[in-house]
């Protein structure tokens, strides 16, 4: 072999080694789209059904306010099921017994009745948009927070990634109060665990999720809304059933009023 | 003292060098001062009252609020309406707007097929002629919004509030505000409130330079005019110069804000530090026009005249520092500054001034300023007359004293913020246009603690709620019971409140999952155990306030009763408490002054000497008040300052009886002794009383009505106090201070 020709298998092997690293980082960048990474979000595994217990604490000027509801739930919206939701207030004793059924179509439209046992009768929340944006009885949360998107209504982008992390911005198809979403997604679990509201150019308010595994889903321990205002809202779950047969009778204006 | 002469005439370079260091380090101080012009720094941080107005406003998120009052033909045609919707997201838009309401965004509920529907009272951008009667109507039958709340019922005028977070800049956001409004609303608009008002009070601060520039001027001329000298002004110049460095520096280093009241401080500074001069550089021209040289001169003037300087500045600097005592931050730092200012000057005279007029040439003296002119043969013949009828002068003066007194019990108190600003000021106008338009500028908010869902409760509240609206300058009267019963109203159509409890609980429960939860956390807390009765009224007078909170609370008592715990508090409320405090500190501050006056001069000179010179101060103070009730004047922050201000005034009375006694000393009889010091003082009080008359003259030009009025009655105390000290004083000398002594003999 002469001094060329190994001159010549050095220069080869040395291109064949950058080709492999160029091919390695195309490889590495070409990951997930944006669109890619929301449909595992809106896709991952739910329970078939599932009974809990959530507490909601309001923090507000220094005053806190706890209240306690029972939750039943059942319907995935990616399966093109209706997401039905019944809640009743087991404290406090003022409104004990007092109802919502929350009822989401895939389209994401939404009926939403309330049942008020000392007003005798079950009232219709407004499905409009307007509505949607109103506070959760009170709470950080809008109507429309709890009742959770449809993926449709947002156009996707990657803004950043670290650590397992992405960065997600979602800017909406069509009004939601807000002009963009910005999601933190962990890849681990397939879930977000950020969300900023953003208006007028900035942080309207921020929402923290926690997770545990529970039967083989992860669900959401603890869930924070915290308003630019300073209020807060802390949701926490407990008691969890999941994967119950829970038959249309649960969602309907006659187990609302028992 | 002699040690402190020695050490200004061997070391005068080096007094210079110290003096000049640490005014350098002073000016440092100055630059670090911040002007405070919030309407805050009016209130008295530790009072009850004003804690449980901030718990209030940090509990209902209220912070201060703004209102705006927008003007039109008619303020229902469609493109005024778009103007205000597109106002009320520019206002809601702003960094540090907490909170708008207005005619575009408050709630209008309405039942439909069953649900509640709470939309912003204008659902469109571009309301069509349906929509703006649906609005009219709603404005017109809805029990909130009924006392034309926010449109007068003309339709000629809207309001709007805006609540701003109280940590920010007023100002800023006061501007940010104005800019807004004439971006969007073409026609004319009025605004008010605390941010506004604290404007009117910055532009007071600001004009305190100039009034004080202008008072310096005024002084200087008036020293010209007395000595026909350059030394004769200019060195009066420095040692005021350091005084007010040396004052505003200290508080600067200390951390303090300079506020509204402060613009008292400087031209009492400068006034009264101007006295100490006149004094030495009188007795200082005096010495040299007898021929005597300049180290003897200055000698004399130190010892003898300096006895009387340190009497009165100690003195003065003593009693401003009574007003530590306050409750108001913004009279303590008054009291401390002008007390620090004085105390400078009065160093700066006692040790810069023979200094530095050690290491100038003395001026040539053109005349014998005690020779045989008209004003001195008049002081003379003033001297024999009150040699010879001494008892009658003071019978003058007792039946004088007599007759104010009857004037102090007319007073009438005024501690109200519309008594700060000029009745035409923009402020003022503002606030009236306001009330006019809305039914009232401030607040006074009662606190109600107890079951806020009880219907019983809520029924009380509403009760008052009505009736409040009789007594008169109350204006809308906001609470959640209006709110429950409209929510009430909406859902069942019974024009009443909820028939329980829990009705009333889960009707709010419903409202809070279709209207805006900050419409019931400005009102309540989040448990309902405690809320707020809003009642706006209109800015009055602290008298006329107080009789209003009589009646509020009276009403409360019929309405409420036992049913809560009710406590009243409120900008309205804090300002009106502001007369208990500054009367106490009146009573206080001037009784401990006089007291620590006199205590001062008897352990410098004799207790006889001290008593008998506060007759002048006595005199003076009745007489100030005296007038401030026959006139009708009221009694305000600023005028109750009036009398520890005439100590700093009275310090020619001092003088008087320290070269009254000086010349007893001497072997003089009383009599010729009293006729000499009104001869030889007389020239000095004269051209003292035309400076500091001038200088607090200069007062009278202030934005700001109490201290325009403080500055003329301070002209008419300078003038009282030479009166008394050239007629009552020698009076008094002669049947009371025959034969003086001075621990402090200081005669060479």
């Amino acid at each position: 072999m002469n001094r060329n020709e190994s001159l010549r298998k050095a220069v080869r092997a040395a291109l064949a080694a950058t080709l492999a690293l160029a091919a390695t980082s195309i490889g590495a960048q070409a990951g997930p789209s944006a669109d890619q990474i929301m449909d595992k979000v809106f896709d991952s595994p739910k329970p078939k059904g599932s009974v809990l217990t959530m507490t909601m604490v309001i923090s507000k000027n220094g005053q806190k306010l706890t209240r306690t509801l029972t939750t039943w739930s059942t319907g995935d919206n990616a399966k093109g099921e209706t997401e039905k939701t019944l809640m009743k207030f087991l404290s406090p004793a003022d409104v004990k017994g007092s109802g919502f059924l929350n009822l989401k179509k895939a389209d994401g439209g939404t009926e939403s009745l309330l049942w008020l046992p000392a007003l005798g009768r079950v009232r219709r929340l407004g499905g409009g948009s307007s509505d949607q944006d109103q506070a959760f009885f009170g709470s950080d949360f809008t109507n429309r927070d709890i009742n959770g998107f449809v993926k449709s209504d947002f156009g996707y982008a990657i803004v950043g990634s670290e650590g397992g992390i992405y960065t997600i911005e979602a800017t909406p198809r069509k009004s939601i109060g807000f002009e963009k979403l910005v999601y933190r997604i962990d890849s681990s679990i397939w879930k977000y665990v950020r969300i900023e509201y953003w208006r007028s150019g900035k942080i309207a308010k921020t929402q923290t999720d926690e997770y545990d595994l529970i039967g083989g889903y992860y669900m959401p321990r603890k869930i924070v809304m915290t308003s630019a205002s300073k209020s807060s809202t802390e949701l926490s779950f407990t008691d969890y059933k999941l994967d119950q047969e829970l038959g249309d009778q649960y969602f309907t204006e006659r187990f609302l009023k028992q | 003292m002699k040690r402190v002469l020695d050490f200004a005439l061997g070391r005068s370079a080096l007094v210079i060098v110290i003096f000049a260091l640490v005014s350098a380090f002073m000016a440092v101080g100055v630059s670090r001062m911040r002007i405070n012009y919030s309407v805050d720094s009016f209130y008295p941080e530790e009072n009850p009252i004003v804690k449980t107005h901030r718990l209030a406003q940090s509990t209902y998120n209220t912070g201060n609020s703004e209102m705006a009052v927008l003007y039109a033909d008619d303020i229902f045609a469609p493109d005024r309406l778009r103007d205000v919707r597109a106002l009320t997201e520019s206002l809601e838009g702003l960094d540090g707007v907490l909170r708008v309401v207005s005619l575009a965004n408050t709630p209008r509920m309405r039942e439909e097929d069953g649900a509640l529907i709470t939309t912003d009272m204008m659902e469109s951008d571009d309301p069509g002629p349906e929509e703006i009667a649906a609005i009219k109507d709603y404005l017109a039958s809805n029990y909130a919004m009924k006392d034309g709340l926010l449109a007068a019922k003309d339709g000629r005028s809207t309001t709007i509030i805006i609540q701003i977070d109280k940590s920010l800049d007023e100002q800023t956001m006061v501007a940010k505000i104005e800019a807004a409004i004439k971006e969007r609303w073409k026609g004319r608009f009025e605004t008010t409130g605390v941010p506004v008002l604290g404007g009117a009070i910055l532009s007071i601060i600001k004009g305190v330079p100039l009034l004080a520039a202008v008072a310096l001027a005024v002084i200087l001329a008036f020293l010209a005019l007395n000595f026909r000298s350059a030394a004769g002004v200019l060195l009066p110049l420095v040692q005021l110069s350091v005084g007010l460095l040396w004052g505003v520096g200290f508080l600067g280093w200390k951390g303090d804000s300079f506020v509204a009241l402060m613009a008292i401080a400087p031209i009492a500074i400068l006034a009264v530090g101007s006295s100490f001069s006149l004094h030495l550089l009188g007795r200082y021209f005096l010495e040299l026009s007898l021929g005597r040289d300049k180290r003897t001169a200055i000698r004399t003037m130190f010892l003898e005249t300096g006895l009387g300087v340190v009497v009165s500045g100690l003195a003065i600097s003593a009693s401003m520092l009574t007003f530590l005592l306050s409750e108001l931050g913004m009279i303590r730092g008054m009291g401390l500054l002008t007390a620090a200012g004085v105390f400078s000057c009065m160093i700066a005279a006692l040790v810069l001034l023979p200094a530095l007029l050690n290491l100038l040439p003395a001026p040539k003296v053109k005349r014998n300023t005690h020779g045989k002119g008209g004003l001195s043969a008049t002081l003379r013949a003033l001297g024999k007359a009150v040699a010879s009828r001494p008892k009658p002068i003071l019978a003058v003066g007792v039946a004088l004293v007599l007759v104010s007194t009857w004037g102090i019990f007319r007073i009438v108190p005024d501690s109200s913020l519309v008594a700060y600003f000029p009745r035409n000021s923009p402020a003022i106008r503002g606030m009236r246009a306001v009330e006019e338009s809305f039914g009232g500028s401030t607040q006074i908010s009662v606190v109600v603690d107890g079951d806020l869902q009880d219907p019983e409760l809520l029924k009380a509240m509403l009760a008052f709620q009505e009736r409040a609206r009789e007594i008169p300058d109350v204006g809308p009267v906001q609470s959640i019971a209006a709110t429950v019963r409209t929510i009430h109203e909406t859902l069942t159509g019974e024009k009443g409140m909820p028939a329980t409890r829990e009705l009333a609980a889960q009707e709010l429960l419903l409202y809070q999952s279709s209207g805006s939860v900050d419409d019931i956390t400005s009102m309540v807390n989040l448990d309902y155990t405690q809320g707020l009765i809003t009642v706006i009224a209109k800015q009055a007078s602290s008298r006329e306030t107080k009789v209003m909170i009589s009646r509020i609370e009276q009403l409360l008592r019929v309405t409420i009763g036992d049913r809560a715990k009710i406590e009243l508090t409120g900008d309205g409320l804090v300002m009106s408490v502001l007369e208990r405090i500054i009367i106490k500190d009146f009573i206080v501050s001037l009784s401990l002054a006089i007291v620590l006056v006199v205590f001062i001069d008897s352990l410098i000179r004799s207790l006889r000497a001290a008593i008998v010179t506060i007759i002048v101060l006595v005199f003076t103070i009745a007489l100030q008040y005296g007038i401030l009730g026959i006139f009708g004047l009221t009694f305000t922050m600023a005028t109750a300052l009036m009398g520890a201000l005439a100590i700093g005034v009275g310090d020619y009375a001092i003088h008087l009886t320290v070269r009254y006694m000086e010349d007893r000393r001497k072997g003089m009889t009383p009599e010729l002794a009293v006729e000499a010091a009104i001869a030889t003082s007389g020239r000095s009080i004269l051209f003292t009383s035309l400076t500091l008359g001038g200088g607090f003259a200069v007062l009278a030009f202030a934005d700001f009505p109490p201290i325009a009025v403080l500055g003329e009655l301070m002209v008419f105390t300078v003038v009282a106090v030479g009166a008394a000290s050239l007629v009552l004083l020698p009076s008094a000398c002669l049947l009371f201070l025959r034969n003086p002594y001075s621990r402090m003999e200081v005669a060479e």
